[in-house]
């Protein structure tokens, strides 16, 4: 049997993989770089054979698309049911040689306190639940995009954001919404055939809110 | 007498076979809460040992559990969960095999470190940030801060006994072309001890216990 080139066999390939729930939508990222020289540069990965899901008892493709950045495997499934906390995922790559099932689990969900209108100059308080041992953190559009994200060290199920946060500046020209989004994430490191392999899951929720003047 | 014929026995070892002379041990614990890691490499030289870690192996012993440790990357290593935090002094052994000889280095676990408040979700580049803690030891302890979108990555130490870490606003250096005035990072606090095996067939061997506080946070203007 011939022996392939190192970078042709999957065992050199580093995965991430990414499982994102966003209230009724589920997606999917997937994409991977191989070593292409022993100074460290890499190139990605856009020649696997197979790159599938399986998720609430359904398998779909997931599609490589090279204009995005990193060049990768995405996928959006609309999700008809709600789905439950620990629900696991499956994700299916084979390249070369090397062919891989991993799997993980979708963190439990929560709920935001709805946000009223809030006030320049004042902190945010966002509240939440229920609390996880999960990793949560935050990020925040607003309307001339300046965006802004952070962690959360430990989950109280609330979090007060100070006002330099949400950039007061802003306001005056442009008071329209600012859209926060909630994350909850765990990352695992599953045993594969391939050389590395991170795989996120999330939930996310997005609430909206006004500041002002 | 009959002479047998002449030939050549001709041994390749590619990564230095036959003797552990030359080489330095070097095992570390990982311990964030009850997520443990274990990995052992070896250097020549200064140099890592070449992939994969020749013919040794490794087991990880504690609280009366033996836990494999797995080759690959140059290094053995294996991700465990213990059902409660380690205690301090709680005894850890590292057995690694290798040419044939077996080492076996202990260490025992550092305090954890206890924060007296947690740590804040947002941290303003424009002014110090304080943590204190209640344990004191003699173990050594540094901290760092990973680089993110708003914010160059820095690093320091922290004096033996201290208990306490003020770090200046003149070391939150802000990224000069940043998009996002508040970005995500990562601090880490570290409190570490480590013990040398006093006879091992290695150049050196050695096994780290380092405890770590990784805390996500957002820094702000």
């Amino acid at each position: 049997m011939a022996m392939s080139a190192c970078t042709d066999s999957g065992s050199y390939s580093d995965f991430q993989l990414e499982a994102a729930v966003h209230d009724a939508t589920l997606s999917l990222s997937i994409w991977g770089t191989i070593p292409s020289n022993d100074v460290g540069e890499f190139q990605f990965v856009v020649d696997a054979h197979t790159v599938s899901a399986r998720f609430l008892g359904q398998t779909f493709p997931v599609e490589l698309n090279a204009y995005r950045f990193p060049p990768g495997y995405y996928a959006d499934v609309d999700l008809a049911a709600p789905v439950a906390d620990g629900e696991p995922i499956d994700i299916t790559i084979e390249r070369g040689t090397t062919s891989a099932v991993m799997t993980s689990a979708v963190p439990a969900d929560f709920t935001i306190a709805p946000l009223s209108a809030q006030n320049i100059g004042k902190p945010v308080d966002i509240t939440w639940s229920p609390t996880s041992d999960d990793r949560t953190s935050w990020a925040s559009s607003d309307c001339v995009m300046d965006e802004s994200d952070g962690g959360v060290p430990t989950d109280a199920g609330m979090l007060e954001f100070p006002p330099i946060v949400f950039n007061p500046d802003n306001y005056s020209m442009c008071p329209d919404t600012i859209e926060l989004e909630m994350i909850r994430s765990r990352t695992t490191m599953p045993d594969t055939g391939f050389r590395y392999v991170t795989f996120t899951t999330k939930r996310q929720h997005t609430v909206d809110f006004t500041i002002a003047p | 007498m009959k002479k047998g014929p002449p030939f050549l026995l001709l041994v390749v070892c590619s990564s230095g076979c036959g003797t552990n002379a030359d080489v330095d041990l070097r095992a570390q614990i990982s311990d964030r809460g009850t997520r443990l890691s274990v990995v052992v490499e070896g250097f020549r030289h200064g140099a890592p040992v070449a992939v994969p870690f020749d013919d040794a192996s490794a087991v990880v012993h504690v609280r009366g559990q033996s836990i494999a440790l797995v080759a690959g990357k140059g290094e053995l290593s294996a991700d465990f969960t213990l059902s409660q935090p380690a205690a301090t002094d709680e005894p850890f052994e590292v057995e690694v095999s290798r040419n044939g000889e077996t080492t076996t280095l202990a260490v025992q676990a550092p305090a954890a470190i206890d924060l007296l408040s947690p740590f804040p979700a947002f941290v303003p580049r424009s002014q110090d940030l304080m943590l204190a803690w209640t344990t004191v030891t003699d173990d050594d302890m540094n901290w760092r801060i990973d680089d993110s979108e708003c914010l160059v990555a820095f690093s320091g130490s922290i004096d033996v006994g201290s208990t306490q870490l003020t770090i200046p606003a003149s070391r939150f250096v802000g990224r000069d072309s940043f998009m996002k005035p508040t970005c995500g990072s990562e601090f880490y606090l570290l409190r570490y001890r480590t013990t040398m095996a006093a006879a091992s067939g290695f150049a050196a061997a050695s096994l780290s216990y380092l405890r770590e506080i990784d805390a996500p946070f957002a820094s702000t203007p």
